[in-house]
């Protein structure tokens, strides 16, 4: 390889060798179509090159001095056992090649890898220990390392914030739950209206008889003071599509922006609602 | 009495107490023969150094790579980025210059497609890789740390000894990867794996810290995916002596994505359909879940 054009051979580029064949005449002009085809590119596998090369490089040294291990998949542990179990069924439901999705579910490939660095560790450390060297780093042992401090408070930020992020989830689903229960609740709301109606129209059906007196209409309780109904509709406006402020240069970065690892949109920035005496009223 | 006899005596003496104090240690000798070797313990023989660097209009992404790997390999040594226009047998000289017998070189084409040269320096061979699905150490959800430069544990699997171009491939790798033991740069403690697997016809590469020794890992990052184009015999040089026959260039893999392949899409649609169909209807009752 005399220069760097030899080993581009990716790149083969057809029109030299098109010029080429106009140079020596074996192509005339309107005659393209008769031009030999470039030669796709041969496959080389020199079987007994690759194997003296490979006992030339080979270095035959301690396996402390080299650290290589050649391993098979560490055994399941349970949980991840019954995880992959559902995800196999998947794969036969969807009539997939368990080899190929192995390369496109990130979860599955993920864990082969995870698998064989744990099968390695094993054997290593196991290794270390028979040769007597030390492995664990104590703890008072500092020395720089791969990631930055600062770096990695950024990390455990967003950690926190993906946990913080589950809570919510969580969250939303209880009240979500919950808010099936509401309805049962309120069917029996509305029966216990239609009961007190019921005992009411009662009442003064017996009044009219001319037996009872008309005591019970100051037993009525007093009802709430609430808001209009334009008043609710507002205030959920104003919670859905924001209220006053400026809207442009809202989604601008800013620094907080920037620092803010949770990974939301800027237009959670948008200005919300603000009727704080609507709000306030309401909350009476 | 003498001078010379008293200050004898007066060494005796001296002698005694010090070696009844201490017993455990060892005694250095007062006088030593200028004709002697020093006794240093050279416990660092395997003495590979790794030229790291790349060409020039290399992506940020893949700059990020080189770094971290200059940050954790405590063998490597950097070199100003490289004019793609030079010959690349330039880089034999500037390995020399150097003083490295390994060299692992970022090449970019078309600011999109990057390659990897692992070339071993004073017999060969040359491999070239592109480098696929990079993930940089910076990014978040790599939440372990490791010392910079503790040596790490090479991890691959059985499918490198398979073939002879796998096996080259391998003794490379581990020699390129892999930390000397004692090197003056590195740390006497393990805390992380590197971790090589052939899937899907190129090599993938996860590195991993070991949190607990009891086997759980967190990782660190890099990732990314090697896809062999060819192995060349020499140092930047020599005749091929394997190309990859599954390797598709990225300048012809983005020509066929851009190809209309509707109707082709819509045979192999058909044949996915059909295999599913033509399983066994699961009855429900009948299947274990067990």
């Amino acid at each position: 390889m005399s220069s760097s054009e030899s080993c581009d051979e990716t790149d083969y580029d057809s029109d030299t060798a098109l010029q080429e064949a106009l140079a020596s005449g074996k192509l005339q002009p309107g005659t393209y179509a008769l031009a030999p085809h470039a030669a796709t590119q041969v496959q080389v596998n020199d079987v007994e090159a690759l194997e003296a090369k490979y006992k030339q490089i080979h270095l035959n040294l301690d396996w402390f001095q080299r650290l290589d291990c050649t391993n098979e998949l560490a055994p399941l542990t349970a949980d991840l056992k019954e995880h992959e179990e559902s995800l196999r069924l998947d794969v036969e439901k969807k009539g997939l090649i368990e080899e190929e999705d192995n390369v496109h579910n990130d979860f599955k490939r993920e864990l082969l890898f995870y698998r064989q660095a744990q099968a390695t560790v094993f054997e290593a450390l196991a290794k270390l220990k028979e040769l007597g060297i030390p492995t664990k780093r104590p703890d008072d042992y500092f020395a720089q390392m791969a990631k930055s401090d600062a770096h990695m408070t950024k990390v455990k930020q967003k950690l926190l914030v993906k946990k913080k992020q589950v809570e919510r989830t969580m969250k939303v689903k209880q009240i979500r739950e919950m808010k099936k229960l509401g309805k049962t609740v309120q069917t029996e709301v509305m029966l216990q209206r239609a009961k007190e109606k019921r005992e009411l129209m009662d009442k003064i059906k017996k009044f009219r008889k001319g037996k009872g007196t008309l005591e019970f209409l100051n037993e009525r309780p007093e009802l709430k003071k609430g808001l209009s109904r334009s008043q609710f509709k507002r205030i959920g406006k104003d919670d859905k599509y924001g209220f006053g402020g400026q809207k442009k240069r809202g989604k601008r970065n800013t620094r907080e922006s920037y620092q803010d690892v949770s990974g939301k949109k800027a237009s959670a920035k948008l200005p919300k609602a603000h009727h704080k005496k609507l709000k306030a009223k309401g909350r009476k | 009495m003498g001078k010379w006899k008293l200050l004898k005596r007066k060494m005796e003496k001296g002698q005694e107490s010090s070696s009844g104090s201490s017993d455990s240690e060892t005694e250095v000798p007062q006088t030593r023969n200028s004709d002697d070797v020093p006794k240093t313990r050279n416990r660092w023989t395997n003495r590979q150094r790794l030229l790291i660097f790349a060409s020039r209009g290399i992506t940020y992404r893949d700059r990020h790579l080189m770094n971290s790997f200059k940050g954790m390999l405590a063998h490597s040594k950097q070199e100003c980025k490289f004019e793609k226009k030079d010959n690349l047998a330039v880089i034999n000289e500037i390995a020399e210059m150097k003083n490295c017998n390994r060299v692992m070189y970022f090449e970019n084409r078309k600011k999109s497609d990057t390659y990897m040269w692992l070339a071993n320096m004073e017999t060969g061979p040359t491999l070239k890789f592109l480098v696929q699905n990079v993930h940089t150490m910076e990014e978040l959800k790599f939440t372990g740390n490791c010392l910079r430069g503790s040596r790490p544990f090479l991890s691959f699997d059985p499918g490198f000894d398979e073939h002879p171009w796998s096996r080259v491939v391998k003794e490379v790798l581990a020699q390129t990867f892999g930390t000397p033991a004692y090197h003056p740069k590195s740390q006497p403690f393990f805390d992380h794996v590197f971790t090589f697997r052939i899937l899907d016809k190129r090599i993938w590469f996860r590195n991993y810290q070991v949190v607990e020794e009891d086997g759980s890992l967190v990782e660190i990052g890099p990732r990314f995916c090697l896809n062999l184009v060819k192995i060349f015999d020499g140092p930047f040089s020599g005749a091929i002596i394997y190309t990859n026959p599954n390797y598709v260039a990225p300048n012809k893999a983005r020509r066929l994505a851009k190809q209309d392949n509707t109707y082709v899409n819509r045979i192999e649609q058909k044949a996915k359909r059909s295999r599913i169909e033509s399983l066994p209807a699961g009855n429900p009752e009948e299947l274990d879940f067990n």
